[in-house]
């Protein structure tokens, strides 16, 4: 009965512990300036096992991902009464796209095996009219249709009114697409024309980049500062390539610090928009597409130089093509030319490139095979031409050079005779001569020295310590203890030091502690043992703790430190030989 | 007694002398063939396959020869493959020469002939790996052996001189002795592990398919390459049973594969 009970009496007090799980969201704002960004942030609390399934669309707002969750564990005193809290914290931010009024519709979330679904969320976007007067953000497409792999340029131009120069110190660009460009890759960035200064701008709040400034210039009837940001990009497939709304912020930020941190609040922001942008990307056209394409785009233009260009058959020769213009210079393959039936009468080693937004510089390392090649055949690539929308090629001249025949030149051959070496079998043994093998120890032999090896040492190990072996590890010991001793008393300047240096010498030859020997019976101690030490030491040692002693705490008077030092060290001698 | 004795010492004497002459006479056999094989190879038309027989003939005899007269004769064989374009084989007959004289400097340099003729890769690759196997296998077993014992040996005589002579001398010499003894020990004990082992050099160009069973319709589990090595487990008619370097274990047909172990 009385189990029954405390079974009751437990469950009641676990479940009064333990509140139903509940799932609460919340935006770090209600209101915001069109261009800012809110938090969505949602706790569940005291639940087993939760987890946040996917976020809502809503037309116009554009959400980041889950971010957490974070947790909390612990007990809370509410009223009086202990409650134990499990809770985990999700974050998403929330960005809108224009002004208006939205509704986040429930959030879903699974706890403890159940779906639950959070109350809807209301937030308003108040478009930043300020901020638009104020600031301007445009981009522009170089293109506004471009075939699949062929290069286009964003160019993107923005400020402030030149006015407010003296308060803005801080900016941001919020571009939602960089790095995040599905279908599309970044060309290398081309360095900016020398002089221009280069601000800092922050990038999507976590990183930074650097923008050429322009020349003030006027926007809107009023002069404005003004910088330029360019990237290329070269689409990997066809269809549509979308630029999001982007955000350029820029405030006034002032910087306090106190003992434990520094802060940096903005005191005055302004938000302005740029609008979306769309690039359409079209496919490659299969009509007219040379077998050997290699994927290149654009309009170029070749040139190329050979050297040397005086050589013997077989020597190589490098043979350097260099494509210039706008396409994608980076991204085609070049021709091998050991693909090329022009090329049969060279040999093909191999190639080194490189590669720049601005230029494709390939090197072919070519020998020809005899004095009959006259002249580099030209390397044709084939390139599809997007303004004609159709391929074509660029190609390069043929290069006269210069092929002497290898007979008549030093090389491998023999000038004179025109004896050309070869690699052949070592001849067979031509006579028999009986040998004898080396006879073998055997491997039991091998084992049974080396299995010796361990027992020899053992052996002579107590040879030698019998015989004394100053290297011996309890002979090492020995020594460093006396030389401590020394030591020890030459620092000594008391009786009690010194006495205690002799104590401690004792305490290190004994295996003990220095204090085991404060008041010890020396003589007595020294006859429980089997040691071969002589008596006239023993008895030295205990007049010599005797008048320490009596020195340090009777008021004897101090015995001569020199004498002390000589006789201490005579006695530790004389100990150390007897065995100690 | 004393009768009995005198019966058994001339038991043993005519015995080791028939032993004697026993061995004298097949020394003599594989001379006759040695040169029979000889002059068949050096004629002016070569006779190729009449040279591989004799000196076949001549290696099956000489079984307890010395290991550097089975070498000649491997590489004698191997010099007759590769004459008769079958440069796997004289590529196989090369390293069985090697693994009796390890030294053999024409033995070596026909090895690496014959692998570029076959379309191997060298078998001294020259980084640290194959350098490190052909230091180990510079040795015979008996010159490791030797070596490893000389090592003990030394080991021994230091041990005892620093006990009687004491000094730091005599314990860094005991320390450098350990550590090049320690040296040594390795191609003895390499080899010591190998000589446990029948390894096989497969000789097939297309290389060959290691099946579960001796028959030609079972299944494949592994492929070994021309030139690969295997090992040799046991034999039926026409089949060997091998394991491959990475632990398969299956049958190939016996004339695909060609034992190093001459």
């Amino acid at each position: 009965m009385l189990t029954l009970w405390f079974l009751a009496f437990g469950a009641s007090a676990f479940a009064q512990g333990r509140s139903q799980a509940k799932v609460n969201a919340r935006l770090s704002s209600g209101v915001m300036k069109l261009g800012t960004e809110v938090v969505l942030i949602v706790t569940v609390d005291n639940a087993a096992l939760s987890e946040a399934r996917p976020l809502p669309t809503v037309d116009g707002l554009r959400f980041g991902a889950w971010s957490g969750p974070s947790t909390f564990s612990g007990s809370v005193a509410i009223n009086g009464r202990l409650s134990h809290v499990d809770e985990k914290t999700w974050t998403a931010s929330v960005r809108p796209e224009h002004k208006g009024e939205f509704t986040i519709p429930g959030l879903e979330f699974s706890v403890d095996g159940g779906v639950v679904r959070t109350q809807p969320l209301a937030l308003t976007v108040v478009e930043d009219m300020k901020g638009e007067e104020l600031g301007v953000f445009t981009m522009r497409a170089s293109k506004p249709k471009v075939v699949e792999g062929q290069p286009f340029t964003i160019e993107m131009t923005f400020g402030w009114d030149d006015a407010l120069k003296d308060r803005i110190n801080w900016s941001n660009l919020s571009l939602p697409w960089w790095s995040h460009l599905p279908g599309a890759i970044e060309n290398e960035a081309t360095p900016s024309a020398a002089g221009n200064a280069q601000p800092n701008f922050a990038l999507n709040t976590n990183d930074a980049i650097h923008a050429d400034e322009l020349q003030p210039g006027q926007v809107r009837g009023r002069p404005f500062r003004l910088f330029h940001l360019v990237r290329t990009f070269t689409p990997t497939r066809s269809g549509k390539l979308e630029f999001p709304t982007s955000w350029l912020e820029f405030a006034r930020v002032e910087e306090s610090s106190d003992f434990f941190a520094r802060r940096r609040e903005k005191v005055e922001s302004y938000f302005v928009k740029c609008e979306p942008l769309m690039i359409e990307v079209v496919e490659l056209p299969e009509a007219g597409r040379p077998a050997d394409f290699g994927g290149a785009i654009g309009n170029f233009s070749v040139r190329a130089s050979a050297t040397p260009r005086d050589v013997d058959a077989g020597d190589s020769i490098k043979l350097k093509v260099e494509w210039t213009g706008s396409g994608n210079l980076e991204f085609f393959s070049v021709p091998e030319p050991g693909r090329s039936d022009a090329f049969n009468g060279f040999k093909i080693y191999g190639k080194t490139e490189t590669k720049s937004a601005n230029l494709r510089s390939v090197t072919y390392d070519i020998a020809p095979k005899s004095a009959e090649v006259k002249q580099i055949p030209q390397i044709v690539l084939p390139v599809f031409d997007p303004e004609g929308g159709r391929y074509t090629s660029v190609s390069t001249d043929p290069i006269t050079i210069n092929v002497r025949a290898l007979a008549r030149v030093s090389g491998l051959n023999d000038s004179s005779s025109g004896f050309v070496a070869q690699n052949d079998l070592r001849d067979v043994q031509r006579t028999w001569n009986s040998h004898s093998d080396l006879p073998r120890p055997g491997k039991s032999a091998v084992l049974f020295v080396f299995g010796a090896l361990p027992f020899l040492w053992i052996a002579m190990g107590r040879i030698a310590r019998r015989r004394g072996d100053p290297w011996a590890p309890m002979e090492r010991r020995r020594r460093r203890a006396k030389a401590q001793l020394a030591r020890d008393l030459d620092k000594a300047d008391s009786p009690r030091a010194e006495l205690g240096a002799l104590q401690d010498f004792l305490g290190a030859r004994t295996a003990e502690r220095a204090q085991a020997w404060q008041g010890r019976d020396v003589g007595a101690w020294f006859a429980r043992q089997s040691l071969a030490v002589a008596p006239d030491a023993v008895n030295d040692l205990e007049r010599l703790i005797a008048e320490l002693e009596a020195a340090a705490w009777g008021g004897a008077p101090k015995p001569a430190q020199a004498a002390v030092r000589e006789r201490a060290l005579s006695v530790a001698e004389r100990l150390v030989r007897g065995g100690l | 007694m004393r009768e009995l004795l005198r019966r058994t010492l001339c038991a043993l004497l005519l015995f080791a002398c028939c032993a004697s002459g026993r061995a004298q006479g097949l020394d003599a056999q594989v001379k006759t063939l040695f040169q029979q094989g000889l002059d068949t190879y050096s004629a002016p038309t070569p006779d190729y396959a009449g040279a591989r027989a004799s000196w076949s003939a001549a290696l099956e005899l000489s079984k307890q020869s010395s290991a550097l007269d089975r070498a000649e004769l491997c590489k004698n064989l191997g010099a007759v493959a590769f004459r008769q374009e079958r440069p796997l084989e004289a590529a196989a007959w090369f390293t069985a020469a090697i693994q009796l004289k390890p030294r053999d400097i024409d033995a070596w340099s026909n090895l690496e002939l014959a692998r570029t003729k076959a379309g191997l890769e060298p078998a001294d690759r020259g980084d640290l790996e194959a350098t490190f196997e052909r230091v180990v296998h510079s040795l015979s077993l008996a010159e490791a052996e030797w070596l490893a014992l000389a090592a003990a040996v030394t080991l021994g005589i230091l041990i005892v001189l620093r006990a009687l002579v004491f000094g730091r001398a005599a314990t860094r010499w005991l320390a450098l002795a350990a550590v090049l003894g320690a040296f040594s020990v390795v191609p003895w004990s390499v080899q010591l592990f190998e000589s446990r082992r029948d390894p096989l050099f497969v000789v097939s160009t297309a290389g060959v398919a290691v099946q579960s069973e001796p028959r030609a319709s079972a299944t494949k589990v592994a492929l070994l390459s021309a030139g690969a090595r295997a090992e040799r487990f046991e034999e039926l008619a026409g089949w060997v049973r091998v394991a491959t370097d990475h632990g398969e274990r299956g049958w190939v047909p016996a004339e695909t594969v060609f034992a190093l172990r001459r």
